[in-house]
């Protein structure tokens, strides 16, 4: 460690032009840092139901639909119905738009006076004014499943515009055009939006405003912590020059390797700046120490020191992100992962060359010789509180910990789990409102499929999607339905043989002949007629539902499927199944990995299990802890919450990596345990303290999020570090007091150091 | 004196008239060529319908035509197997009716909707009317070349269509319509026409019309043979009765 001490110290120019020109390099590709918001964008190729969704997504017109609602007193006015023909003529131009559904567009198959008539439910170019005739229109659409809580409410004051889009490519463009080109129509009833492309483009518009946000606020109040601890400006400049210097490379990497983005890797410049700013804290605390005991050669005795646990510390960090690779469903997880690993490298790799550089560098000019000692005495009090703590109230230290310790476990049994997208806005978001305003008055915005592969004019083939209808709508959260077969039945009603599937396929094929050519043919069947789709509208994403939707449409597919036709199904609430599946397998992979990677990586690196296992002990602890909160306070797991574990493991276990370390130092010198506690209280106790501080409150300052599930995660991880911190300064050090002379042999034989 | 009010009041109408020369000589353009389009007094032929979609699958539908004036029109279809005896009756105002013959009944069809495609082609009711263009729409001429005129038509007020505006090339030897772009009410280009005229007697018939719209990308050519004109035509042809008895 001496020699590469030496080493940085030799080549501190060369280091200074490196970091700088790494950073104008990724600083350079910031500028073209993109957002997507899409989670489902980031499910992992090869996954059936995702391929499944995709293709019928391209092959039948687009999965994602842009819900356009209006509300008034009365929907079947002249105003009102002019209204929903100029947003619909003005929304089927705006690019990227495939289909446009709407009471003044919408087909309309019945019998009239005249005979048959394969028209429109209202003739667009002669919207009536009558009001006769538009009471008439109103009973008649309502009668209509095909209409009713699909196009019109029931009490007949909502009216939906529904929007297909072509492409998944700058949906966030085309939301814009449409929001843009409706706002342009003049109404004086209310209208919304809704559907998956607005939730997208909203919670894009969230991550960018969170970004923008929450870091600088996190970098104001990690930077006042640090004053506080060090009360000099190198212990606040230098931490946050290497933090920042590692955001802007980490996130100018992301966008170099045309990367987006997410809902959760906008969270790793805070976490780099909570936990990116502890391996330099550490780092200016011993070089400080070292001046104060004697200037000369005091930064290549303190690096000495350092870079072992600073090393340890961050590759446990590191190891923790790592293991998010295996075991996420999401590949946006994995990605989340890698970079935040990659910029917690940066971290450390900055904080042991660049931190000694510029100490080296700006002492030059500075007289360090009269560098007093940095003095905090709250600091000191603390610190002294918790050593009296540790030696004079064991009992009741155990005490309060075990109380702890059973709460979490009664709180664990309770932990909920949560994968609706529509949860991560807040309850006042407009996004909330307006889907809460959607669901109960319509059928929904989430669409599933069933999908029939077989001859569509043949009879049996329209039965079983006659009774695929049926069976979706049995649940009370799919209120809609419809296929093909619904307008076979509707077209043979019209020639006065019943609304039924006729038993003669000529039959058949020549009521086909007129649906030919409709808009909505190529939305519910294949050119080549192999092969036709049941889609559902489902209004409710909870767990109990999409258990329901999976095994009950698993059988219904099994029991369904002959030579004649086979079934498949997919669909948003399907692949919301997956995500809450993923959530909790990649829960015990990352975390069983995570432990196991630490405790080997500490082991090894220690060269002591019992070192290991001491180390984990904080972190076990603290991890019952936090899944025992999640439990008691109802925060669910979700896509970012599962993220809490790993990341408690990484980070949590460094307290107690500097404070064995600290400990096996002194206990090797001196060979007297309690000594050997106090002092690594008194000094790793402060950095661990400062570093604990402001780990929290960067954590913490996420709870301002505008996405609830940055918020769980930030008040859960300040909640973490708090306990390991804590757990490392009073629990860990009771332990080795109760080991005793058993550490004898660890520390003295083994010990690194 | 008289005289004098005479040549004044003629030279003012030809001032008047001279800013119109333009737009007379379009409408008389479009005149004439409603009534090359329209100059048979009946027709009948073989219709090849060939459907192309976005990926370039065919399929094809065939269909004996019989035309009365503009407003009289029968369509059976012949193939598929599965469609043959399907026929289209069309009426004087409007009146149109379904024979099918699986379920042995006609129905009459309400065709209010002239956007509506017909037999799945991408020709709308509205595309299918035998109604002249002056009677629609006025025109303007944009262009005039060696070999055409490019016309420019508008709807007429009241006009239910699903255009905004047409641009034809009308043929300036034969006064045909060569080719056509429609354009959607967002001033979209939404679709373009192609047409093959071929003589018969003493007319130029659309031999092949290819319809073409872009928002579907999906195509039509329509192609006509065996075409017969002026063989008096019964007005017996275009009953319900006749439409029945397959």
């Amino acid at each position: 460690m001496e020699n590469l001490a030496l080493f940085i110290q030799k080549f501190r120019y060369v280091i200074l032009s490196i970091v700088l020109l790494v950073t104008l390099f990724f600083g350079y590709f910031l500028k073209d840092l993109k957002v997507d918001a899409d989670v489902l964008g980031y499910l992992p190729e090869g996954d059936h139901a995702a391929t499944l969704f995709q293709q019928i997504g391209e092959k039948y017109g687009g999965n994602d639909m842009v819900l356009i609602g209006i509300e008034s007193e009365n929907v079947f006015t002249p105003e009102t119905l002019h209204t929903i023909k100029q947003i619909t003529d003005s929304v089927r131009m705006v690019n990227g738009i495939g289909y446009v559904t709407s009471l003044t567009n919408v087909i309309d198959i019945k019998s009239t006076e005249f005979g048959l008539e394969i028209g429109r439910l209202i003739d667009e170019y002669d919207i009536p004014e009558d009001q006769d005739e538009l009471k008439k229109l109103r009973e008649y659409a309502i009668s209509k499943e095909m209409y009713l809580g699909n196009l019109v409410s029931e009490d007949a004051k909502a009216t939906l515009i529904i929007a297909k889009l072509l492409s998944k490519d700058d949906r966030n463009e085309t939301v814009d055009l449409i929001r843009k080109k409706v706002g342009n129509i003049n109404y004086e009833g209310k209208i919304y939006y809704a559907g998956m492309p607005v939730t997208l483009y909203e919670l894009s518009k969230v991550i960018m405003q969170d970004i923008w946000l929450i870091t600088p606020f996190a970098f104001v109040l990690i930077c006042l912590v640090l004053f506080l601890g060090f009360r000099n400006a190198r212990g606040v400049i230098l931490p946050m020059l290497t933090v920042l210097i590692a955001i802007i490379c980490t996130m100018g990497l992301i966008s170099f390797l045309g990367y987006s983005i997410t809902l959760i890797t906008n969270v790793i410049p805070v976490i780099l700046l909570a936990v990116g700013s502890a391996y330099a804290i550490h780092v200016v605390n011993r070089i400080n120490e070292e001046m104060a005991v004697n200037p000369k050669g005091a930064v290549i005795r303190a690096l000495t020191y350092i870079t072992v646990p600073v090393f340890l510390a961050s590759l446990t960090t590191v190891f923790g992100f790592l293991s998010f690779i295996a075991g996420s469903y999401l590949t946006m997880i994995q990605e989340f992962g890698i970079f935040s690993a990659i910029g917690i490298f940066f971290c450390l790799i900055l904080s042991v060359t660049l931190i000694p550089v510029m100490i080296t560098v700006t002492s030059k000019n500075e007289n360090f010789t009269n560098n007093k000692k940095p003095s905090n005495r709250i600091l000191e009090a603390t610190t002294l509180w918790l050593n009296n703590l540790v030696f004079n109230h064991r009992k009741a230290l155990l005490f309060i910990w075990a109380i702890i310790l059973l709460l979490s476990i009664f709180g664990i049994t309770r932990v909920e789990r949560r994968v609706d997208l529509v949860d991560y806005f807040k309850k006042d978001n407009i996004v909330q409102e307006n889907e809460t305003l959607l669901r109960e008055k319509f059928s929904g915005s989430m669409p599933v499929y069933l999908k029939v592969k077989g001859d569509v004019q043949n009879p049996k083939v329209l039965r079983v999607m006659e009774k695929a209808g049926d069976f979706m709508e049995s649940f009370t959260f799919i209120q809609f339905s419809q296929s093909v077969a619904d307008l076979v039945k509707d077209m043979n009603d019209a020639m006065g043989e019943g609304k039924l599937i006729p038993d003669d396929e000529a039959k058949i094929r020549q009521l086909w002949f007129l649906l030919d050519g409709q808009e909505i043919m190529e939305q519910l069947v294949s050119y080549e007629l192999d092969e036709g789709l049941i889609i559902g509208q489902v209004n409710n994403s909870d767990l109990v539902t999409l258990n329901q939707i999976e095994t009950e449409f698993t059988e219904f597919v099994k029991e369904n499927s002959n030579d004649i036709h086979t079934l498949e199904y997919t669909g948003i609430p399907l692949m919301l199944k997956r995500l809450d599946n993923s959530i909790i397998k990649s829960q015990f992979l990352s975390l069983t990995i995570a432990v196991l990677l630490v405790m080997v990586l500490v082991s090894i690196l220690q060269r002591s299990i019992i070192k290991g296992i001491l180390s984990i002990i904080p972190v076990f602890v603290t991890l019952l802890a936090l899944f025992g909160v999640m439990g008691l306070t109802g925060i669910p797991l979700d896509i970012a919450t599962v993220l809490s574990g790993s990341v408690t493991i990484g980070i949590g276990i460094d307290y107690a990596i500097h404070f064995i370390t600290h400990f096996g130092v002194v206990y090797k010198k001196t060979n007297i345990i309690s000594t050997s506690i106090s002092d690594a209280i008194k000094i790793s106790g402060r950095a661990i303290i400062i570093n604990m501080l402001s780990v929290t409150i960067g954590f913490a300052v996420l709870s301002f999020s505008n996405l609830v599930p940055l918020q769980r995660f930030g008040i859960l991880l300040a909640t973490t570090m708090l306990v390991s911190g804590l757990a490392a300064l009073t629990l860990l050090p009771v332990a080795l007091l109760i080991a005793g002379e058993n550490l004898k042999k660890v520390f003295r034989v083994n010990s690194v150091l | 004196m008289k005289n004098k009010i005479l040549i004044f009041g003629t030279l003012m109408l030809v001032i008047i008239f001279a800013g119109e020369t333009r737009a007379q000589d379009a409408a008389g353009i479009l005149k004439k060529m409603d009534e090359v389009l329209y100059a048979p007094k009946d027709q009948t032929g073989q219709l090849r319908m060939v459907l192309t979609d976005r990926s370039g699958n065919e399929r094809i539908r065939e269909a004996s035509i019989w035309q009365k004036g503009t407003d009289k029109r029968m369509f059976r279809f012949t193939a598929p197997a599965s469609e043959s005896g399907i026929a289209f009756l069309s009426l004087p105002a409007d009146v149109m009716y379904l024979f099918m013959p699986a379920f042995e009944k006609e129905r009459r069809i309400a065709t209010h909707v002239k956007n509506q495609p017909f037999a799945g082609t991408d020709f709308s009711y509205e595309d299918m009317e035998s109604v002249s263009y002056s009677s629609k729409y006025t025109p303007k001429l944009l262009k005039e070349t060696a070999e055409y005129w490019l016309l420019e038509l508008t709807p007429k007020s009241g006009l239910q269509t699903n255009y905004s505006k047409i641009e034809m090339k009308v043929n300036k030897q034969h006064a045909y319509p060569e080719s056509m772009e429609s354009f959607d009410k967002g001033g979209n280009k939404l679709k373009t026409v192609e047409n093959t005229y071929e003589k018969e007697g003493k007319y130029w018939y659309p031999k092949e019309i290819k319809m073409t719209d872009l928002k579907k990308r999906h195509s039509t050519r329509m192609i006509m043979t065996k075409v017969v004109f002026d063989s008096n035509l019964s007005d017996q042809i275009f009953t319900v009765r006749n439409l029945t008895s397959f």
